[in-house]
């Protein structure tokens, strides 16, 4: 495809983030320069520790890096405040984790309102975005469950009606498979493949050759830098 | 967005306090609860003590309107005059008027004779007073532990202050001591004493004991004041003290002043009866106050740390939680908010549970159940304003103890929080 008729939505430059512990250096991306367009489904290998998770939060503007920019939209985001980047990530980015990560107290159906309610400040009149979402993944009639009370495929589920509420430009998924049985984790991908083709921009880190071959295009990492 | 952030704070608080664990609500609820009565009721008993003596003081001998002699006189001039022009002002409702002087009661005088015979004796002020009218004022016949009251022709009948019976007042005079302090041995309602007073001896039948809260009437000998008058050859218009009551709801500062103003000041020292207590209960009172703001005080911050303690502990168990509001875009003030609320709730379900306890349990029980103090019946000095302010600043504490633990570890790096590290 030529890059020219894509809008450049998400783009690293020369990221690097190093963790430090005790007297110990560990550079866990070594300058990272990647570009992700509109609309693309972009998967991240790797063998363990080369970096994935590491990326996808600096993407996602979860952390800070240590090095380089992340640019959104062509805007760089080094020098945002912390609630700039909250801001920025409640209305334009949507995050899957790999334990699916739902607030214990609160309903499937709370569980995906709460990030629309932050950015909009409407919950009851605004529940049906919810409702909705929650059909689309399959969990009509576990609205009212708590956390505790669904599978794990279905508060994966969950996770991703949350991390699409607040129609988000890009989708971050972190294995999100990988706590899953095949047959649940074909469901999961078939989701994604259907948001995919409905024009959402997604980038998940996955460990299956299976799964990083129905992307567009796979990212390759290995020691904190891309390999080809 | 502050309001916002309110709201979402406000709806996880209500989540938390929904799926919390019972007993650990119930566990804060309490800690929350006896701070409360422990910031208020102990206060409140503490300056309810010198309240209370001051109550029992007006109530068993000074009425709300004192009248003494003036300071260089030895008896109030006019007496007659001044008790004729009582009544007329507003507000009266009754008064006392009493003659003193002192004296000295023996007692044991019949006992088989010892080598060197002195039967015990203790001083005494004697008091003349018309019974009736005496205990129209301060109830006295209520005030007997021992015997009866004195009846209307009871004329060669006393009524002796508790004080001065040792097994009352534990000091019990050396047999034979001539000294006027101490006390008496084995005297009983019906035995007979012999009362020096103006140079005359006489003997009395002891009709009762009188008790009570106020020293004044503890060491006094109460007889009838026609009687008292004769053996002390006095005229009527030389009374010692008037002890005035006034309607309830009549103000005592207004009556005083119009009794002032009626010239009665020329004659006597008119007084109402706080003035008339001297700065002693007043003292006490405000040294109580400060000791019931200390016990308060430490009530108070045991509060703040048990609730920084708890909401610290129920925050970094949710560190992972925290983590997640973080990264899917909740504000860090709407988090630290849900803790603030969350704390704010219990200390509101405690203290009106307090509230509650102390104005429909305590207070009423203490009401009718005054705490038996030997110089006092102690109330419960407990009034809204004061509660409020109270409440207000231990709401204060609690907001302060809930909100820096959480904003502690919401401080946290995001990702560390969510994974754990
Ligand atoms: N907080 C941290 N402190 C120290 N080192 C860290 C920290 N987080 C990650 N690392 C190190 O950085 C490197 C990259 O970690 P990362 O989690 O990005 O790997 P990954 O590719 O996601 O691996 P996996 O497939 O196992 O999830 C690893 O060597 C890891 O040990
Ligand atoms: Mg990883």
């Amino acid at each position: 495809m030529d890059n020219n008729t894509h809008i450049s939505l998400l783009k690293t430059r020369d990221l690097s983030k190093e963790y430090k512990v005790g007297d110990i250096i560990t550079r866990a991306l070594g300058g990272v320069s990647i570009e992700v367009h509109e609309g693309e489904f972009v998967a991240i290998e790797g063998r363990s520790g080369s970096g994935k998770s590491t990326l996808l939060h600096m993407m996602s503007l979860l952390d800070r890096p240590s090095g380089g920019d992340v640019l959104v939209e062509g805007r760089e985001t080094a020098r945002f405040s912390r609630s700039e980047r909250m801001v920025l990530r409640l209305s334009t980015f949507g995050y899957v984790f790999q334990d699916y990560a739902l607030i214990p107290e609160l309903t499937a159906l709370e569980n995906v309102l709460l990030p629309q309610f932050m950015r909009t400040g409407c919950y009851r009149t605004c529940s049906g975005q919810g409702v909705e979402l929650l059909e689309r993944v399959g969990l009509k009639d576990r609205l009212h469950n708590l956390p505790s009370q669904l599978s794990g495929g279905e508060q994966q589920r969950v996770a991703i009606a949350r991390a699409l509420v607040n129609d988000p430009k890009v989708l971050f998924a972190d294995e999100p498979t990988a706590n899953l049985d095949s047959d649940t984790s074909e469901t999961i991908m078939g989701i994604f493949e259907e948001l995919h083709g409905k024009g959402l921009t997604l980038i998940m880190v996955t460990h299956e050759p299976e799964f990083s071959a129905r992307a567009q295009r796979t990212i390759r990492l290995a020691d904190g830098l891309i390999a080809e | 967005m502050i309001f916002r952030s309110m709201r979402v704070g406000l709806f996880l608080m209500v989540r938390y306090l929904r799926r919390a664990n019972p007993w650990t609500s119930l566990l804060i609820v309490s800690v929350m609860f006896l701070t409360f009565l422990n910031v208020v009721v102990v206060r409140g008993v503490l300056v309810g003590l010198p309240v209370g003596a001051s109550v029992s003081y007006e109530a068993e001998y000074a009425g709300s309107v004192l009248i003494t002699p003036l300071a260089d006189r030895r008896h109030i001039e006019r007496s007659v005059y001044i008790e004729n022009i009582l009544p007329g002002i507003a507000g009266y409702e009754a008064h006392s008027a009493r003659y003193l002087a002192s004296g000295l009661v023996r007692a044991n005088f019949d006992r088989p004779q010892r080598a060197s015979y002195i039967p015990d004796q203790v001083g005494a002020i004697v008091v003349g007073i018309d019974p009736a009218i005496e205990d129209s004022v301060t109830g006295l016949s209520g005030l007997i532990v021992e015997g009866r009251y004195l009846g209307a022709d009871d004329t060669k009948s006393i009524l002796i202050g508790y004080q001065l019976l040792d097994r009352y007042s534990g000091s019990a005079p050396q047999p034979g001591s001539p000294g006027t302090s101490g006390a008496l041995r084995d005297v009983y309602p019906g035995d007979t004493v012999r009362l020096v007073v103006g140079g005359v001896e006489g003997e009395y039948t002891v009709a009762g004991i009188v008790s009570g809260k106020v020293a004044q009437n503890s060491r006094r000998v109460f007889m009838h004041e026609s009687h008292l008058r004769k053996v002390l050859g006095r005229g009527i218009d030389n009374k010692d003290e008037i002890a005035i009551v006034l309607r309830s709801g009549a103000s005592v500062d207004g009556y005083v002043s119009a009794l002032l103003a009626s010239g009665a000041g020329a004659y006597a020292t008119v007084q109402t009866a706080r003035d008339s207590q001297g700065q002693f209960l007043d003292d006490i009172t405000s040294t109580f106050e400060l000791l019931g703001a200390g016990i308060g005080l430490i009530g108070i911050v045991v509060a703040a740390i048990t609730v920084f303690i708890m909401i610290f502990i129920v925050a970094l168990n949710r560190q992972k939680q925290i983590g997640i509001l973080k990264g899917i875009g909740v504000s860090t003030l709407a988090i630290e908010l849900s803790y603030v609320f969350l704390s704010i709730a219990y200390a509101a379900v405690g203290i009106s549970l307090g509230v509650a306890v102390l104005y429909l349990g305590i207070a009423p029980y203490i009401a009718a159940n005054p705490i038996d103090f030997p110089f006092a019946d102690g109330i419960l000095v407990a009034p809204w304003n004061d509660t409020f302010v109270r409440s207000v600043f231990l709401v204060g504490t609690t907001l302060l103890a809930g909100y820096l633990p959480a904003r502690m570890i919401v401080q946290k790096n995001t990702i560390n929080a969510i994974l754990g590290r």
